[in-house]
């Protein structure tokens, strides 16, 4: 119950925490952070909620987002213009 | 480019080099053009550009070092230099009050009103698309670089020629751009 009501509680440096999440999930965060990040961040559900939507929209950028291929005409005539500048 | 260290190259190592270090890197370099240019020629032609200079100024990259990166830095100049000249793109709009909107104290009440996470799930790739589409050309790359490249922090830096500290709170301000697109779009569509 105690446990409870300390996570429910409004975060009280949120920003800070954001700055923090966003560095974990790029992979970014020194040390302190990183301690900063299990000690408070998972504890704290405002930040857990935060932490969790941030990791869907990042996967969502990379799984969702169509990659446009380089067109293979587009290939063929780098390929040619190199071989000129080679020769020239 | 840097000028400190030249490497004299033979031409069958040019040759190399552009095959085994460059070229494979074309679609990443054309799916950024796109993004950038919103337009398929005009991605096209930025991708020749790249690959000219690539080839022009290959006595200053180091054979086996990060060409993915260094490719980058050599289309974005391109793109800022010549390409944006030539093109006439709209005038910038001023998103200094939509930053310092973000750097205020409502940030924090609209950052943490509901987006859930099954609306982000349910969104198909074309709306995640508008709602990256729809930021400022340095906010969408920052995020591009990042999320789409997997770019780490310090090779942004250099991509970008901005300093680190610049890298990391232009991403933090994109993202909170970005996610309140999302959550304004995820209403809107009855995501809920």
């Amino acid at each position: 119950m105690e446990e409870k009501k300390k996570k429910d509680k409004p975060c009280e440096d949120h920003e800070e925490c954001i700055r923090v999440l966003n560095l974990i999930i790029d992979g970014e965060a020194n040390e302190i952070e990183q301690n900063f990040f299990h000690t408070h961040i998972m504890d704290c559900m405002q930040c857990t909620h935060y932490y969790t939507v941030e990791q869907s929209i990042r996967e969502a950028i990379k799984k969702k987002l169509t990659k446009k291929e380089a067109p293979e005409d587009l290939i063929q005539s780098v390929r040619s213009k190199l071989k000129e500048s080679i020769k020239g | 480019m840097r000028k400190d260290c030249h490497h004299s190259y033979l031409p069958e190592e040019k040759e190399a080099i552009f095959e085994e270090e460059f070229l494979p890197h074309i679609h990443s370099i054309y799916n950024f053009a796109y993004r950038i240019t919103f337009n398929e020629d005009d991605a096209k032609d930025l991708v020749q550009e790249t690959y000219l200079k690539a080839y022009r100024f290959i006595g200053s990259f180091q054979k086996g070092t990060n060409a993915k990166a260094w490719l980058f830095r050599i289309l974005k100049n391109s793109f800022i230099n010549e390409f944006r000249k030539k093109n006439k793109e709209p005038v910038k709009i001023d998103y200094q009050e939509v930053e310092s909107f973000y750097n205020s104290e409502d940030v924090n009440q609209v950052i943490t009103s509901d987006l859930r996470v099954e609306a982000i799930k349910e969104m198909i790739g074309d709306e995640v698309s508008i709602a990256l589409n729809s930021l400022d050309m340095d906010f969408r790359t920052v995020i591009i670089l990042c999320d789409l490249e997997g770019f780490t922090y310090e090779e942004m830096a250099s991509i970008l020629d901005i300093p680190i500290g610049t890298v990391r709170s232009r991403l933090h301000r994109a993202r909170n751009l970005l996610r309140a697109k999302l959550r304004a779009y995820a209403g809107s569509m009855g995501y809920k």
